[in-house]
C-alpha cells in the first residue's frame, strides 16, 4: 500500500513538472516553426514569433492546451520544409511566378472554339489557328477587355483581379488589331465596343 | 497586387469570421479567429499568410501599457479591397452565411469549452439584466 501510495506521488508530481514547462515547450516550438516557416521573410518570421508566443502567454486557457498549439505549430513547420525539400524548383517557380498571370488552357480554348477561327476584329480574316509542321499553332493574340495593369487600356479601377482574368474579358486578336485596340490610353475603342465585338462573335 | 488563386473552404472560413468582426467594427487576434473558425493554428496562419501576401489584411500590434512586458498581440483586420473580395467570395460560394455576419450572435466553435463559455454569457446577461 505504501508503495502504490509513494508511486502516485510522484506521478502526480510528474505530471505537474510537466505541465509546469509545457508553456516554454510550445513558446520554443512557435519560434522554431516560425524560422522554418518564414525562412525567406525575416520580417514576417518575427510578428508571427511574436503573435505566437502572445496566444501560449495570454489566450490559450490550459497547459495542455499551448502545448497543442505549440506541436501543430511545429508540424506545420515540418510539413513545410518537407515540401521545400522534395520541391525547391517548384518553390522557386511560385516565388518568381510573373506579375501577369497567364490565361488558362481551359479559357484558351474557350476562346479559339467560340472565336469561329477568326480574329474578333469585325470583318478581319486573320486565321486563329495555323498549322506549321504539321501541328496546330496560336495566331491571334489574347486581349484583355479591361487592362489588367493599372493605368492599362481601358482599365477599370472597380473590377477585380479574378474578373480582369476571367473569361468575359478576353478576346483574341491578331497582332495588327491588338495594336490598334490597344494603341494610347484614351483608345477610340472603348470596353462596350469590345464587349459588343465579343458577344456578336460569340453569340 | 496578385489575386488569391485557390479559395479553399478554410480560406471562406476565415474570410466569414473576418468579415464579421469587420461589419462589427472590430479587430480579431489570430486566436480570436481560430475560436470564431474552430480551424488549427497553422491553418489560420496560412490563410493569413495568403491573404496578406494578396493584400488583403492589415496587421496591427496591441498597444501595451508602458511597463508591461508581454508579448504584444497582433490583430489583423480586412482592408477596403479585402471587403469587397470577401463579400464577393462569400456571395458566390456561401450565399448563406453571409446575411447572418454582423447581426446573429457570434457562433461558437464545435467544443465543450465553448458551451460553457457560452452558457456563463447567459447567465451573466441574465444577472446583469437583474432577471
Amino acid at each position: 500500500v505504501i508503495i502504490e501510495i509513494g508511486i502516485t506521488v510522484v506521478a502526480t508530481l510528474l505530471v505537474n513538472e510537466m505541465t509546469d514547462i509545457s508553456p516554454w515547450i510550445a513558446i520554443e516550438f512557435a519560434r522554431w516553426a516560425a524560422k522554418r516557416i518564414y525562412a525567406n521573410d525575416k520580417k514576417r518570421m518575427a510578428r508571427r514569433a511574436e503573435d505566437w508566443e502572445s496566444h501560449i502567454r495570454n489566450s490559450l486557457p490550459t497547459n495542455l492546451s499551448k502545448l497543442c498549439f505549440g506541436l501543430s505549430l511545429g508540424c506545420a513547420a515540418t510539413a513545410c520544409m518537407a515540401l521545400r525539400q522534395v520541391s525547391p524548383a517548384r518553390s522557386a517557380l511560385r516565388k518568381a511566378s510573373p506579375v501577369r498571370p497567364t490565361p488558362r488552357k481551359a479559357l484558351l480554348m474557350a476562346l479559339v472554339m467560340l472565336s469561329q477561327g477568326r480574329c474578333y476584329w469585325p470583318d478581319c480574316v486573320e486565321p486563329c489557328l495555323v498549322t506549321v509542321d504539321g501541328a496546330s499553332v496560336l495566331n491571334l493574340q489574347v486581349a484583355h477587355i479591361c487592362a489588367i495593369g493599372t493605368g492599362g487600356p481601358r482599365y477599370d479601377p472597380s473590377m477585380l483581379d479574378l474578373d480582369r482574368t476571367a473569361f468575359s474579358n478576353l478576346i483574341l486578336l491578331c497582332a495588327a488589331h491588338h495594336v490598334a485596340v490597344d494603341r494610347d490610353l484614351q483608345s477610340r475603342y472603348s470596353a462596350t465596343t469590345l464587349r459588343k465585338w465579343k458577344s456578336d462573335r460569340e453569340g | 497586387m496578385p489575386g488569391i488563386e485557390r479559395v479553399t473552404r478554410q480560406l471562406l472560413d476565415l474570410l466569414a469570421a473576418l468579415l464579421d468582426a469587420h461589419l462589427r467594427n472590430q479587430e480579431v487576434h489570430g486566436y480570436g479567429l481560430m475560436k470564431r473558425t474552430g480551424l488549427s493554428g497553422p491553418s489560420v496562419y496560412r490563410g493569413l499568410d495568403r491573404l496578406e501576401d494578396a493584400d488583403l489584411v492589415d496587421a496591427r500590434w496591441e498597444e501595451m501599457p508602458p511597463g508591461d512586458d508581454r508579448p504584444r498581440r497582433c490583430y489583423y483586420r480586412l482592408n477596403s479591397s479585402g471587403v469587397v473580395i470577401a463579400h464577393k467570395l462569400l456571395a458566390e460560394r456561401r450565399p448563406e452565411v453571409l446575411p447572418r455576419l454582423g447581426h446573429a450572435p457570434l457562433q461558437p466553435a464545435p467544443g465543450l469549452r465553448m458551451a460553457f463559455n457560452s452558457l456563463f454569457r447567459r447567465f451573466a446577461f441574465a444577472v446583469g439584466s437583474g432577471v
